[in-house]
């Protein structure tokens, strides 16, 4: 990959949108640290109905039909505040950068801080640079030198100064340097810390030897062994560099005024539960970056604000159509087709990567034993659940097939195309009655009529996983004759965290977080001493694969030992039997513009791209 | 006069009392349950029983309930309802916040249901058996069985496909009423309407069944006798006194008014304290729910004196009795 | 009920010495229909309620989970959009027709299926709750009043202002500690309508305590047992019935708030399907129209039966 910033052009790139709408009910608290990696951040809407951009050319064959990006657009006009749906004043387990599991909270962090690299393109899986002048130069699989670009100065204003004149009087307009990427970095595998264990990245900073700083703006990283994901690493969603002087004697930075980056926006107001409120960093370094593609002097707008969502549909509806924000995304998708039909706005899909999935317990462990060992019993519960009806219930209709690794990470998953000729994925009413057939089968063979009544821990929140439950074990019963009994979770993901660890649920039911590199995909939940692994699932071959995928340092190649991985868990594995997705329909306003999606949390940089058209006609009556 | 109030007065103290006592005790018992509720959603502890250790250190519950109560008596005759989980601002401060808009809302909707149900409580009364008064009284039986929240779905549905107007509804569209009349007003219109006839209807029946006490009264006979005219017996003579009994619901209506709200509230987002009340139990911020339970009971209790003492202040029967 | 002790009428007085003796029930049952031809409607509705509720099983027409598909217009095989790859799509938000009499919830589900299953839970809770209320009420009531005094006075407070507290807050407090299932909101209920029950019961108890009779009873040595068993609980029985049914309506009227915010338990209800309705009633108000009309209907079959109750049994407790 060169350096440099990279913008998706391709052909067929459709208009979408990323915000994301979580309702009351669906918020759901991060996973535990130690990392049994369960449902994190719930979010939304969903729903079909996405059109196609007038003019835009057909997808390419083989990629997902949705295929995502988003098209930058030259600027018109400045100025002017962003008016949005966000969770990011939710004030849940921490606003430490480096400790918070919760995806609203590091988006507000991704307006604030900086971070080497970055995913221009979620979607496409395109790494670009940030703080650093390029993709790092790699010597012997081993080395990493990263090069910070000179001047990357740490926001200042005077209410800044005023918060931290008795915190850290020296930082505001200070340069980051090499010594702040390197303590971002060490601070999270720091096992004397009190804090060491809600760093649950340490599992991929792990994989750092030793950090060497050459001078004030190059760094040596040596890792101990090839690691092939470890760009990634410097791009990935919480992978921010904050400066030392931040934090406090226990080790955390838990408080709104110690936010304090060197990105694109500075935090203004910050009420929680209401609003969070940034202005524009007219000093940010990467400003010019894209003046070739027409944007200079970025952010291009004076800053924005994100509501705390607290009503609910009708509300949101109100507010978009008087313009009090510019975009917003929903649950039933025939709502927002007549709501665009009528605004002549079109509804634009944002299938995000998180997922519905049931964890299989495939081998006993102390704290429970599981009659699941057999493989053909997971399958058989793979091929009964009819998908097409879970999405159109639970999601809208809005909804995507999941297969191990989200279909919209294109560089890592299997296509939809090809997945959607899988057993269980198959739609067509025929394929579906083989499938259950099959599932039928199977089940009889490996002696499901033995198995006695199991309990399945589902979550509470989303609200649509409660409300679907009955309907999962109706089908459960009606195909393999299973019985089942629920274990709400109603708090959202204690029961299952905890069991998770422990080893103990044998089945669950429930969302759970998207990644962006296929090395969080696989390597945490299917390796035999991944932190995620609540399976009790020991498998040699696996295990020889995500340890393959992880050294790989050739791209195409860990690609191909991707789709093997993925292939071998559909065959050989199904102990996470992954379900469907959201898609999530929006709409916004025509003046909203150069506005790119993203497939979860964690990408407000890309704030820093939007303009508002004031000449466009419907920027017209749109409250200042 | 001055007795009575002292006498009053004093009788209330052990009352309040009791009701913070009853709160603690409901909130304070805090259930294996309710901890980790709040456990996993509000620490970023690394597993549970951190996590739950953490809430206990913080809300107190750790120590041996005797000492969690003089503590929390001495902190609520402070007034220091302790610091929302979410926010970490104290109690009290996010309660004023949001008090205004609920303090509009029962207001508008005893206007509305004074509007609607004084009037036709006299009606009904003064017309007796009519076919009127059945019409009226048959409404208000339907009234008073309809749930406030379904009225104000079907107020809606008629408001959309009749008028094909929706008032704003997000929480940020809230102006009070100072800073924008109309809007405030836009807001508050449904639920205000919803909720004040469906509160309307108990004032009605009580208003009726009391008018025509007095209607039957000597000294009203006296006053028809001597020929005034109808609308003079009924305003001068019979409604004043019919009027008292009421009071004693007004009473009553303010904590009907305040859980009326708080579905209409939630329903209507308005940033009041019902809606308040439903987000923090959602998000487990149980200081903010103990607290928004205590206020709400100690004014009732004052409310109940107040219309005690305005009873009396009618009624000089009742002082010296 | 200020000033209404002093009002008996000297007819209620003669009935007292005599033990009552009630007429056939048949005979009392149908002069009540005539009669109060409101309070008739009332528990006609409320045997509705009781069939559907036991005879859901028959009655519904499906289950209550039981979903709908229909072909999907938008189905194209060879397309991967999530509108168009499956060939059905469920039937969600249909308008009443012949196979659905209610039409269908967002969910595909038939409503009306899902209101007959969903009396289940009005019933259930509505009628335990206060049935425990009232044992409970009447033990408080009795005692209290029986014993007089400071004991007396300290209760009476305490249940005035538990009365005015307001029913719904108590219940949200309840769910934040407990967590929500059926039992924990019956008996939530319960405790809340204990109060109105122990003050009727407590105001008979005083008037009756002061009757001649009861004070013969005394002195022919009588005990204190006996007294309240043989004397004063038939005297309470009358008005508790009416309380009992009016109070059914409340309760229902409660369940279905906490249901509608979303603190019920898990399992079917009116109150959350009306909150389930509410999303989409702008473009299908069906579910929110019927359910609603479910509680609607109940509370008020109750009211009306009770306020015939009332009427017929006891127009002293006339408001």
């Amino acid at each position: 990959m060169k350096g440099g910033t990279r913008v998706n052009r391709d052909r067929g790139y459709w208009q979408d949108l990323k915000r994301r709408r979580i309702s009351r009910r669906r918020l759901l608290a991060g996973a535990a640290a130690a990392g049994a990696g369960l449902a994190v951040v719930g979010l939304t809407a969903c729903g079909g109905g996405e059109e196609e951009e007038p003019g835009a050319a057909s997808p390419v064959p083989g990629a997902s039909p949705t295929s995502v990006g988003g098209v930058l657009e030259p600027v018109g006009t400045t100025g002017g505040f962003i008016h949005w749906y966000s969770y990011e004043s939710i004030p849940l387990d921490t606003l430490d950068p480096h400790q918070t599991q919760i995806g609203p909270t590091y988006s507000l962090h991704s307006s604030v801080f900086s971070k080497v690299l970055k995913y221009d393109d979620g979607y496409a899986g395109l790494i670009g640079r940030d703080l650093a002048e390029g993709i790092p130069e790699i010597v012997d699989d081993l080395t990493y030198v990263v090069k910070i670009r000179p001047g990357a100065t740490f926001h200042d204003t005077p209410t800044i100064r005023d918060n931290l004149r008795d915190i850290a009087p020296a930082l505001p307009g200070r340069e980051l340097t090499a010594e702040d990427v390197k303590y971002s970095i060490e601070r999270q595998i720091n096992t004397d810390s009190p804090k060491s264990a809600l760093y649950y990245r340490a599992s991929q900073w792990e994989s750092v030897d030793k950090i060497e700083i050459v001078d004030d703006y190059t760094l040596r990283i040596t890792t101990k062994r090839p690691t092939g994901p470890f760009i990634h690493y410097l791009a990935d969603t919480n992978a921010f560099v904050v400066a030392r002087e931040l934090v406090d004697q226990s080790d955390e930075m838990n408080d709104i005024k110690r936010m304090v980056g060197t990105g694109p926006f500075m935090v203004d107001r910050y009420v929680p539960l209401q609003v969070s409120r940034a202005v524009r960093n007219p000093v940010w370094f990467a400003k010019d970056d894209l003046t070739e593609q027409g944007l200079p002097n970025r952010p291009l707008v004076d800053g924005y604000e994100a509501y705390f969502y607290a009503g609910d549909y009708t509300a949101m509806e109100a507010a978009f159509r008087s313009k009090q924000v510019d975009v917003f995304g929903t649950d039933d998708p025939d709502t927002m087709k007549r709501l665009g039909d009528e605004l002549g706005l079109t509804v634009a899909t944002a299938p995000s990567t998180g997922f519905i999935n049931t964890r299989v317990l495939c081998d006993d462990s102390p704290a429970a034993s599981t009659p699941f060992k057999d493989l053909r019993l997971r399958k058989a519960i793979h091929l009964a659940v009819d998908r097409n009806r879970m999405g159109q219930q639970m999601l809208k209709g809005g909804f995507y097939p999941v297969g191990p690794v989200s279909a919209f990470v294109r560089k890592w998953g299997i296509p939809l195309n090809e997945l959607a000729t899988k057993p269980g994925y198959r739609f067509g009413t025929q394929e579906r009655d083989e499938d259950v057939a099959e599932a039928k089968k199977l089940w009889e063979a490996a002696g499901g009529s033995a198995v006695g009544k199991m309990v399945i821990t589902h979550a509470g929140i989303p609200g649509y996983i409660k409300d679907f439950f009955p309907q999962l074990q109706g089908m459960l019963k009606d195909v393999l004759g299973l019985e089942t009994e629920g274990d709400l979770d109603a708090t959202g993901y204690t029961k299952l965290t905890q069991g998770a660890l422990e080893k103990r649920l044998v089945l669950t039911f429930n969302f759970d977080n998207g990644w962006n590199d296929l090395d969080d995909w696989v390597y945490p939940y299917y390796h035999s001493k991944g932190t995620k692994n609540s399976f009790n699932l020991s498998d040699a071959t696996l295990d020889g694969m995500l340890e393959a995928q992880r050294a790989e340092m050739d791209e195409g190649a860990r690609q191909q030992k991707g789709f093997e991985i993925q292939d071998y868990l559909l065959e050989n594995t199904l102990a996470m039997i992954c379900w469907v997705g959201p898609t999530n329909p929006e709409l916004k306003w025509s003046y909203f513009r150069s506005y790119q999606r993203s497939p979860w949390f964690g990408y407000n940089f890309n704030l820093a791209n939007i303009w508002l058209d004031h000449d466009d006609p419907n920027f017209q009556g749109r409250p200042a | 006069m001055r007795a009575y109030i002292i006498s009053r007065l004093l009788l209330n103290i052990p009352v309040v009392f009791l009701a913070i006592t009853l709160v603690f005790l409901a909130s304070h018992a805090m259930t294996d349950y309710a901890t980790r509720r709040v456990a996993s959603s509000l620490t970023g502890a690394a597993n549970l029983e951190e996590a739950i250790k953490q809430v206990r250190h913080e809300l107190g519950t750790d120590r041996a309930l005797h000492i969690q109560y003089l503590d929390y008596i001495g902190d609520v005759l402070r007034g220091d309802l302790g610091d929302s989980l979410l926010t970490k601002r104290p109690v009290l401060t996010e309660l004023k916040d949001r008090l205004p808009p609920s303090i509009e809302l029962g207001i508008l909707d005893l206007v509305v249901a004074l509007t609607v149900s004084v009037p036709i409580g006299i009606i009904s009364a003064i017309r007796q058996d009519s076919w009127i008064d059945y019409l009226l009284r048959f409404l208000a039986i339907l009234w008073l069985a309809i749930p406030s929240f379904y009225l104000a779905v079907i107020l809606l549905i008629i408001c959309f496909k009749v008028i094909g107007w929706t008032p704003p509804l997000t929480v940020t569209a809230y102006h009070n009423f100072p800073s924008d009349p109309v809007k405030n007003l836009q807001m508050l219109a449904l639920p205000a309407i919803a909720g004040g006839i469906a509160t309307g209807a108990s004032i009605m029946r009580l208003l009726r069944s009391q008018m025509l006490e007095v209607l039957r009264q000597d000294y009203v006979r006296t006053a028809w006798a001597k020929g005034l005219r109808e609308r003079t017996v009924v305003t001068r003579h019979a409604l004043k006194n019919a009027l008292i009994p009421v009071l004693t619901i007004a009473g009553l209506l303010v904590g009907v008014l305040f859980s009326g709200n708080v579905i209409l509230e939630t329903m209507f987002s308005i940033p009041g304290m019902g809606l308040f009340l439903v987000t923090s139990i959602r998000q487990n911020d149980f200081p903010v729910v103990d607290g928004i339970v205590l206020v709400v009971a100690i004014v009732l209790v004052f409310t109940n004196l107040a219309v005690d003492l305005t009873y009396a202040w009618l009624d000089p029967r009742i002082r010296y009795g | 009920m200020v000033g209404r002790a002093e009002e008996v009428e000297p007819s209620a007085l003669a009935l007292e010495w005599a033990p009552a003796k009630t007429p056939s029930l048949w005979r009392s049952l149908g002069r009540f229909m005539v009669r109060k031809p409101l309070g008739a409607f009332g528990v006609t509705v409320i045997v509705v309620l009781i069939v559907m509720a036991v005879g859901a099983p028959v009655l519904a027409r499906y289950g209550v989970e039981e979903t709908f598909e229909v072909p999907n217009p938008a189905y194209d095989p060879s397309s991967l959009d999530s509108g168009a790859f499956s060939p059905t799509v469920i039937d969600k938000q249909a308008s009443p027709t012949m196979s659905h009499w209610f039409g269908t919830d967002n969910f595909g589900r038939d409503t009306y299926a899902r209101i007959v299953w969903g009396a289940r839970r009005t019933l259930k809770v509505g009628l335990l709750s206060l049935t425990v209320g009232t044992v409970v009420g009447i033990l408080i009531g009795l005692t209290s009043a029986y014993f007089s005094g400071l004991v007396d006075t300290v209760v009476q407070r305490f249940m005035d202002t538990f009365q005015s507290f307001p029913a719904l807050l108590f219940l949200l407090l309840l769910v934040t500690v407990f967590e929500p299932s059926e039992l924990s909101l019956t008996m939530g209920l319960a405790i809340v309508s204990v109060p109105s029950i122990s003050r009727i019961v407590r105001s008979v108890v005083l008037q009756t305590r002061e009757m001649p009779y009861v004070e013969a009873a005394h002195l022919i040595g009588a005990s204190h047992l006996r007294i309240m068993g043989r004397h004063i609980l038939p005297n309470v029985m009358a008005p508790i019935i009416v309380i009992f049914t009016i109070g059914v309506g409340a309760v229902i009227l409660a369940e279905a708030s906490v249901s509608f915010l979303g603190f019920g338990p898990p399992g079917i209800s009116w109150g959350q399907m009306l909150d389930t309705g509410r999303l989409f009633v702008l473009t299908s108000p069906w579910l929110a129209l019927f359910s609603g009309g479910a509680i609607t209907m109940a509370v008020l079959a109750f009211n009306l039966a009770g306020d015939a109750l009332r009427d017929v049994l006891d127009p002293r407790l006339r408001m």
